[in-house]
């Protein structure tokens, strides 16, 4: 597997899409974490709702891990998106079957890829671990783990978007036409999971059936509802009318939605021509 | 050894019959053609041995064992198109097949060289010509010294001087024990390089075996008289003619290599009372050869 981790950067480290985007979703993360704390240090507390959030920091330790996994896990569809273009690359430049030429096997072609969105996922976690030390430190109050689950959850988000960009360059194989169901696809889920969600409040209030957020057993959102912006004083206010975060229903269903990708990924590339 | 054999190889694409059937084997150390028009399998054939396509039906095996990666890393293989990364240089595309390959990098320089590359070893592929993508193709091909090539019309895209290179390059690699299998639509590349074929005609294998044979250019005498009927009735009589042809006032005989005698037609003729107003050899060509095969 070396060998192959050592081709796939071969293919990428020249690559300028690949030096753009690594750029761009680094600073990104660095950026808009300093943006919304500023907003928060200047604007929210000075602000009328100031009264209401009182000294609540969202980046002080005890709530670091879960505001910049919550607030970086916007920009994963940036390395979701650099892994989309290097496998429809491959499709295009047709080295998908000149690397089984060259005597990969499918599986092995199929598994480094999978590979690939599992290390980008473990960078992309680093990353944010790296940020939460970085703003946490920055906010004066001691080293605290607390909450730092959340950092998992955002490395579940991302492993699970990268996953599913795989799986549609895998189906798709055109590069634009890829990157337009991709969105297309997570709109579609965002609009399916508002419906959902308004159904479970529907039937949490009327008929007391507390299924959790159903809008939140989907794909894409099973992933994102695990993770979100820190408890506050605001947000509190407006809990108690929603369905439970019924946590381990939605990591299961992220887990699940994982390895039927992983599965559906590894079988579609098995199964065609090349 | 047999380097590749085929047992009724079949493909189909939806109702279209790629391959049907087909089965030869390709010894060691032959220059070995796959032969055909356009849209014969050939291709698709090698795609099937390349494991790019799948089959529907029969089987092969390389290096008389079951086909698997390891056989394919010891084949330099250039199928259909250039297959490369665009926004890679023509050395660093190189440096990928050779760790596919598993294969050191100190192969890539002599590799750019063999196929007049090296000077452009760093410019990236996007930039090459048609011509170039197809040397860099046989450059990867040729990494790693690998004892069976497997060429899909190598000489695509190349201009009369890189096709002679690339000719010499075959013969001198085949003078060296290597097994060359090399598909193709142009006769006058596979008369000259080599030394067994096989002939596909939309899929199906028409004939096989060493060049000499299957391409053999046939005598062909002409023969004419003022009773071309009679004639025909006559020499239907005589002793190893194969068919004979009407070509308008011409009947057309048509002889194995070397058995035509004209003398002997002449006085079989005389002697069962027609008298030839036209006796005359005609060389059958490569090409009429093959046309007819495949038409």
């Amino acid at each position: 597997m070396i060998s192959h981790l050592r081709t796939e950067w071969l293919k990428i480290k020249n690559y300028r899409a690949f030096i753009l985007i690594s750029i761009f979703f680094i600073l990104g993360i660095f950026l808009t974490n300093y943006i919304v704390e500023r907003v928060f240090r200047e604007v929210v507390v000075n602000a009328d709702a100031g009264v209401l959030i009182g000294q609540f920091n969202p980046y002080d330790f005890d709530h670091v891990w879960e505001t910049v996994s919550y607030v970086s896990g916007y920009l994963l569809i940036l390395p979701a998106l650099l892994l989309l273009i290097i496998t429809t690359n491959e499709f295009t430049f047709k080295t998908s079957r000149q690397n089984i030429i060259d005597g990969w096997t499918r599986k092995e072609f199929i598994e480094v890829k999978l590979l690939m969105a599992l290390i980008f996922a473990v960078l992309s976690t680093l990353i944010v671990l790296l940020s939460g030390f970085l703003f946490g430190s920055l906010s004066d109050t001691p080293f605290s783990t607390k909450g730092m689950m959340h950092v998992f959850y955002f490395f579940n988000k991302a492993f699970m978007y990268n996953v599913l960009a795989l799986f549609i360059s895998v189906w798709i194989r055109k590069t634009g036409f890829a990157i337009g169901i991709y969105f297309i696809y997570t709109g579609a889920e965002n609009i399916i999971s508002q419906l959902l969600d308004a159904l479970s409040v529907k039937w949490r209030n009327d008929e007391k059936m507390d299924l959790g957020r159903l809008g939140e057993y989907l794909p894409m959102n099973a992933s994102d509802g695990l993770l979100s912006f820190p408890d506050n004083p605001l947000k509190s206010m407006a809990k108690n009318s929603f369905p439970t975060d019924l946590h381990f229903v939605e990591i299961s269903f992220s887990v699940f939605y994982l390895l039927l990708f992983i599965m559906l990924t590894r079988f579609l590339f098995l199964k065609r021509d090349l | 050894m047999k380097i590749l054999q085929l047992t009724d190889l079949t493909k189909s694409y939806g109702k279209i019959k790629a391959l049907d059937k087909v089965s030869f084997d390709v010894p060691e150390g032959t220059i070995f053609g796959i032969l055909g028009p356009n849209g014969s399998g050939k291709t698709t054939l090698l795609s099937i041995v390349l494991d790019v396509l799948r089959s529907d039906g029969g089987s092969f095996k390389l290096f008389e064992e079951e086909p698997n990666a390891f056989h394919r890393k010891r084949i330099g293989s250039l199928l259909e198109t250039p297959n490369f990364y665009h926004y890679l240089s023509a050395r660093q595309n190189l440096e990928i097949a050779a760790e596919i390959k598993g294969r050191g990098k100190e192969d890539i320089e002599t590799v750019l060289k063999q196929v007049n590359l090296f000077d452009r070893r760093n410019s990236p592929f996007s930039t090459f010509s048609l011509g170039m993508k197809q040397r860099l193709a046989i450059a990867s091909a040729l990494l790693g010294n690998p004892d069976v090539l497997l060429l899909d019309e190598p000489t695509n895209g190349l201009d009369p001087v890189g096709i002679s290179e690339i000719r010499m390059l075959i013969l001198d690699l085949a003078s060296k024990g290597k097994t060359i299998i090399m598909a193709s639509h142009l006769l006058d590349e596979v008369e000259k390089v080599c030394t067994h074929a096989v002939i596909l005609k939309f899929g199906k294998q028409i004939t096989s075996g060493p060049v000499s044979e299957i391409l053999s250019n046939d005598d062909l005498v002409e023969v004419s008289s003022n009773d071309l009927d009679r004639t025909l009735s006559v020499l239907n009589q005589f002793e190893g003619l194969r068919k004979i042809n009407k070509e308008g006032e011409l009947l057309v005989l048509d002889f194995p290599a070397n058995k035509a005698d004209l003398s002997a037609i002449n006085a079989f003729c005389f002697q069962n009372g027609v008298v030839l107003s036209h006796l005359q050899f005609r060389r059958k060509s490569l090409e009429t050869r093959f046309l007819e095969l495949t038409h």
